[in-house]
């Protein structure tokens, strides 16, 4: 009698070690996970940044100084320069969060910000990516997890595309884990206030990063395919995954209409500015370029900027360290994968449940899909790729296959990772000594995979200086600060010309006299919300005027006038020979440009440093607008306007022989003179003025107006889906619970 | 049941219902993981021969060669015909006791790589007569393992007819300073080594000796451990 809870504790305690995984016997894996993670995460702290630094990629974005948050929220506040819709999708939730933070006034440091933000995004990625995994395969133990989260941390393609670079899609690449696992739940069990709430969360989590629009598409296909593997695991029924699929994508689709419809109104331009900024390369060509070989994508590497040189000098600085044995040894987690796919494909090993092998099934299939797609141009079926890019007019969206494809490729090899490592820690064999040997030959293998493959990682050594390039360390020289202050005190809609200037908004800077530099986009556009003349693409109207009329000198006020500018900001500090090696710069001839600055009788330094002279134009007059006589030209007058918002302008009636608005900007179909579209212009935008209209002139871009009404619609939406759809009453009681 | 011949198509079977059940994971591990196998074997292979590699081709004249007068010239012709050595093509060159020396009469950088179907010369001014004459001259093949030298070495035949060392490629005002001795080596385009040579010529014009005597050492970069002695005396 007393031998039957015996053996039931026997059973218990076999079966607990049984499910344990051999990590182990320490005693709480969820805490050594935890820990692991942190480590992952507070190690940047260390050793990416130096003092008061921040970390500044090529598509670095930060905003360093909160002046400039505005302007995203007025598209046609661009200054010469079109209007560049792209953007807006940062608005919900960092726009929004920014521009409050900064009307409330707190202190803001761009440097604790960035840090902080690293940080949490790390923390997230490897936590949310070993939940994920969880709740797609119930029965993986606590080391398989922790090893798909350790890997999806940190990996070569995050260190070659997400964290180097900077750019948005940090938020997406880190946050993707916890969008599925947010799907998972929400079509698992679908109902219209669970779906909502998804869509919400997508919307808050994933909005920035749709500054790059394919990424759109993808997730959606990926969200598609987890509700078939929901269906196929027999854990929903069809009805209901479409139902919630309708209802998620459809809140979703909503509440992001604040930015699609706007960037609708300029998404043919969109695109083409794109391609234009890879030096006129067909999309095909990029295509080709971006494609990876097929044992490259296993890898996750294989990226052609790898082993791009500007002057001698590699633009990844660490691609030294992935080469040899470092390259063999990335094909780990793959390897890895495939055992996993093994155990769960053949279903003899281990008793997987239905919905566990449908997952990995799913799996497999995006693992296929997203490796085929990231080869691109190559094998396997090159020419059928390029072919069915192309009828699905997709080659240009998707040019950037490897930045596209091989993100959820990592997804993919990361949780199918986790799976082999749980294979492999042979949970079912009863030798202990066995089990341990596994263990640690399997903690060694992982430390390779997530150490020493990535090393660049760890060591912070993806920002080093690399020859003749900077380092991607930055410290903004106060300078700037001060330059920026000085622009921003400038008259509403007029411009800030910055010199050099290229044909891209990417310049090369030396600060601190040459001992550190700086490349990327004009720093001085992300400290100030006055529209930055920064760029000047190449036979636009604006590059041939500033050529000749810095050739001439002469002509120079006239063309600041021209424009719109009323500061001129020089950067003495200008890497003029790397900006040659690039070619497409103007004013890099630092003698010559101080002798046509100091001659032009127009300019007055107000502001002089080593670093940074800013010159104001003592000649400026408001151009934003003026009349003409006749739509080619003829007799000019400069219109008297006032302007409401950046958007929004009331322009003071022309004598009657004047039938022509002109707006100094170029060509914006968006924009209404009394609700009557644009007729006509090129270089600049033309209204014709209907007699009926004399009396009141009202120029509004129309784009900003739906913008800034979805936005305030999805505000409120976002306000009542939080307020009404979150059981806060259980959350609260749960809190409390868990603090007695 | 095993039988003599190995299992029985009972067993067979009974093997194969591994597969029952089989999902499209299991199909695609099976792709995945066949991938994975060559990539590693090429990924092997390729390691291996790396390592092999290194491999140095050294020409080495036995005839003593002195320059007549002091305004005399030695050129060195190379002419890479293969497609498979690639750039991975380069030469050095030394005379006697002088230092080693990579010349050209273009000003290329000191090591030339030479791409396929390009050739390259090397210009050795002032070659005296008092000269230490013996040719040294280094290929290096870059990556070429040892087995596919010592497969390609035995296809080399020794006589040659000038038309072979390119003569005409220096045939020009710049070389007025005769006699000229050359050595001249050439690839083959299926990458082996079809032939090489010296001659010594009064002339740009017709050359008397089309026989050669050359040794051929095959040995490790460091040009120190030679594997294997080519003579064609």
């Amino acid at each position: 009698m007393s031998s039957a809870p015996l053996n039931d504790s026997l059973h218990t305690r076999l079966q607990a070690r049984l499910v344990r995984p051999s990590l182990v016997t320490l005693r709480n894996p969820n805490c050594i996970s935890a820990l692991l993670f942190g480590i992952v995460a507070i190690t940047p702290l260390a050793t990416w940044w130096r003092g008061s630094s921040l970390i500044w990629g090529a598509d670095g974005s930060f905003p360093i100084n909160l002046n400039e948050v505005g302007r995203y929220f007025h598209l046609g506040s661009t200054g010469y320069l079109a209007a560049d819709a792209r953007k807006l999708s940062f608005l919900l939730p960092w726009g929004v969060f920014l521009q409050i933070w900064h009307l409330v006034e707190l202190p803001w440091s761009a440097g604790a910000a960035q840090r902080i933000i690293t940080v949490v995004l790390l923390l997230i990625s490897g936590f949310s990516m070993r939940a994920l995994v969880r709740c797609w395969f119930p029965s993986i133990g606590q080391f398989g997890s922790t090893a798909a989260g350790l890997f999806y941390q940190v990996n070569v393609f995050c260190i070659t595309t997400v964290w180097t670079s900077q750019s948005f899609l940090i938020f997406h690449y880190s946050l993707l884990p916890l969008l599925l696992l947010i799907a998972t739940r929400v079509l698992s069990k679908p109902s219209v206030r669970t779906c909502l709430l998804g869509s919400l969360a997508w919307t808050l989590m994933m909005s920035p990063a749709y500054i790059t629009t394919p990424l759109i598409l993808v997730d959606w296909v990926l969200i598609a395919l987890v509700g078939i593997a929901l269906v196929s695991g027999g854990q929903c029924s069809l009805r209901k995954v479409l139902k919630g699929f309708a209802i998620l994508g459809g809140g979703w689709l909503v509440l992001n209409l604040y930015w699609l419809i706007p960037e609708a109104m300029y998404y043919s331009n969109t695109f083409s500015a794109g391609v234009a900024s890879l030096g006129g390369a067909t999309s095909l060509e990029v295509f080709k370029l971006n494609s990876v070989t097929f044992g490259a994508a296993l890898r996750l590497g294989g990226y052609w900027g790898l082993d791009s040189t500007i002057n001698g000098s590699p633009s990844y600085p660490w691609i030294g360290w992935e080469t040899g044995w470092i390259d063999a040894l990335a094909y780990l987690p793959i390897c890895f994968g495939v055992v996993g796919m093994f155990s769960l494909g053949f279903g003899r090993t281990r008793k997987w449940s239905q919905s566990e092998k449908s997952m990995a099934s799913f799996l497999a299939i995006v693992l296929a899909l997203f490796l085929f797609a990231a080869t691109g141009s190559n094998a396997p079926l090159g020419s059928l790729k390029i072919a069915m890019f192309q009828s699905l007019h997709l080659l240009d969206p998707f040019r950037s296959v490897y930045q596209r494809f091989v993100e959820d490729l990592t997804l993919a090899v990361a949780v199918l990772m986790g799976l082999g490592v749980d294979r492999l820690t042979f949970r079912e064999a009863r030798n202990q000594w066995f089990q341990r040997f596994s263990a640690v030959a399997l903690t060694l293998l992982i430390a390779v995979t997530v150490i020493i493959v990535p090393f660049p990682f760890w060591a912070g050594s993806m920002f080093n200086t690399s020859g003749v390039l900077p380092s991607s360390r930055i410290t903004v020289p106060k300078p700037y600060y001060t330059a920026a202050t000085i622009v921003s005190s400038g008259a509403d809609r007029s411009s800030v010309l910055t010199l050099p200037i290229g044909e891209s908004a990417f310049t090369y800077l030396n600060w601190a006299h040459g001992t550190e530099g700086y490349d990327g986009i004009q720093p001085l556009s992300f400290m100030t919300g006055t529209p930055t003349i920064d760029s000047a693409a190449p036979g636009s109207y604006l590059q041939e005027a500033l050529k000749e009329s810095m050739l001439s000198g002469s002509a120079f006020c006239n063309t600041l006038k021209q424009f719109n500018i009323q500061y001129v900001a020089w950067e003495r500090d200008a890497d003029s020979d790397l900006m040659n090696t690039v070619q497409g710069y103007l004013g890099t001839n630092r003698l010559g440009m101080g002798r046509l600055l100091s001659a032009s009788n127009c300019l007055i330094p107000v502001e002089t440093t080593a670093d940074i002279v800013v010159y104001k134009n003592l000649r400026w007059t408001p151009n934003l607008l003026y009349f003409e006589s006749d739509k080619s030209g003829g007799e000019l007058l400069g219109a008297d306007y006032t302007i409401n918002s950046s958007d929004h302008i009331r322009v003071k009636s022309p004598p009657a022989a004047f039938h022509y608005l002109v707006l100094n900007e170029p060509y914006d179909s968006n924009w209404r003179l009394n609700g009557a579209s644009p007729v006509g212009g090129t270089n600049v935008t033309i209204f014709r003025i209907r007699n009926a209209d004399r009396n009141t002139l009202e120029l509004g871009n129309v784009a900003t107006n739906y913008l800034q009404l979805f936005l305030a619609i999805t505000l409120i939406l976002m306000m009542l889906i939080g307020i009404a759809g979150v059981p806060w009453r259980r959350l609260l009681i749960r809190v409390r619970r868990r603090v007695e | 049941m095993r039988t003599k011949a190995g299992y029985s198509p009972l067993a067979l079977r009974s093997r194969l219902r591994v597969f029952k059940g089989t999902t499209s994971a299991g199909i695609i591990a099976i792709w995945l993981g066949i991938s994975l196998a060559v990539i590693g074997c090429q990924a092997a292979w390729s390691s291996l021969q790396s390592h092999l590699h290194p491999a140095t081709i050294k020409v080495i004249s036995d005839e003593v060669l002195r320059g007549q007068g002091t305004s005399s010239y030695l050129v060195v012709i190379i002419r890479n015909e293969s497609s498979n050595i690639a750039n991975d093509v380069r030469a050095s060159a030394q005379v006697g006791t002088h230092m080693r020396r990579e010349a050209s009469n273009k000003g290329t950088p000191s090591v030339l790589r030479i791409a396929p179907m390009q050739e390259s010369v090397f210009v050795f001014s002032r070659f005296e007569a008092v000269s230490p004459a013996k040719i040294h001259f280094e290929i290096h093949v870059g990556s070429w393992s040892i087995p596919q030298l010592w497969k390609a070495l035995p296809t080399v035949s020794w006589i040659y007819s000038r038309s072979q060392f390119h003569v005409a490629a220096i045939n020009s005002n710049l070389f007025k300073t005769q006699p000229v001795t050359l050595v001249g080596v050439v690839f083959g385009s299926s990458g082996q080594i079809e032939g090489f040579g010296s001659t010594k010529i009064d002339e740009l014009r017709a050359s008397s000796t089309d026989n050669v005597n050359v040794r051929v050492r095959i040995g490790r970069a460091s040009g120190e451990q030679t594997t294997s002695i080519f003579e064609d005396d």
